[in-house]
């Protein structure tokens, strides 16, 4: 993973982060999140709602930001669709309800999708396959393999769906030889919640 | 949450979804979540924090879950 997507800018103890280990040398499984970076970008000041209206375009980074995300996404080894999915709503907790979730979703992922040829997005409303709205789903050539997130995909979970991507657009699977060989022997089907907060 | 879905990615039998618990108030309740990251299998709450990726294969795939 480059240096910058795991760089810390921040010293806060808020959120789940690296000990403060040379870039690439992170302990395995840890997520690399820009976090100062996105988290500043993505504030919950209210800024998510006027950020679209208030710029030029759909841009959801800093200009130095984009173009390395960019980058990644243009050297994906095969193409990532993001299917967003709309649907009836949890009510959400009373600090967030000024946010129109759904279509801030929206709006980040088509940002995404502007980035690179190599990453599309589709819209559907109540799909099969998802269990709450709004939601994503990160599908390598348009196929659907599991990979969902669910909610708002801002503040440094921004940096965990890119991941989701970036993982999405490898050939083959990043684990460890013998993690795919345990993987291998698995007898049953595993469905994996990660509880997550953006902030 | 990368782990998960690199998880699911290597394998048909898994899927990974990352819920975020501020906007699912109810589920994050009946799923007990005060710290995250909270990782459930197969709707049972498991562990928080993240873990290492040997960590993370002994959990998922420990008979509790068959």
């Amino acid at each position: 993973m480059p240096a910058w997507i795991a760089r810390v800018d921040s010293r806060s103890s808020w959120c789940p982060q690296f000990t403060h280990q040379r870039p690439g040398t992170e302990p395995i499984g840890a997520v690399p999140t820009p976090m100062g970076v996105i988290a500043r970008s993505l504030s919950p000041s209210g800024r998510l709602s006027v950020c679209g209206r208030t710029r030029q375009g759909m841009t959801i980074f800093r200009a130095e930001d984009e173009a390395r995300v960019r980058e990644l996404f243009d050297a994906l080894e095969r193409p990532v669709e993001l299917l967003v999915a709309h649907g009836p709503e949890e009510m959400p907790l009373p600090a967030a309800r000024d946010v129109d979730f759904g279509a801030e979703t929206e709006r980040i992922v088509r940002g995404l999708a502007e980035l690179s040829d190599r990453v599309s997005v589709r819209v559907e409303e109540e799909p099969d396959g998802f269990e709450r709205y709004p939601a994503v789903g990160v599908m390598p050539e348009g196929r659907d393999v599991g990979l969902r997130y669910y909610g708002l995909p801002w503040g440094y979970e921004l940096g965990s769906l890119i991941g989701a991507v970036l993982e999405a657009g490898r050939l083959r699977p990043s684990l460890k030889p013998e993690s795919l060989a345990r993987l291998a022997e698995l007898g049953r089907d595993l469905a994996i919640d990660v509880f997550v907060t953006p902030t | 949450m990368l782990l998960a879905y690199k998880t699911a990615l290597a394998s048909p039998r898994v899927r990974a979804a990352a819920i975020e618990a501020t906007e699912f108030p109810a589920l994050a309740d009946r799923m007990e979540v005060y710290a995250v990251p909270r990782i459930a299998v197969n709707g049972v709450p498991s562990w928080d924090g993240s873990v290492p990726e040997s960590v993370f294969l002994d959990r998922i795939l420990a008979p509790a879950f068959e």
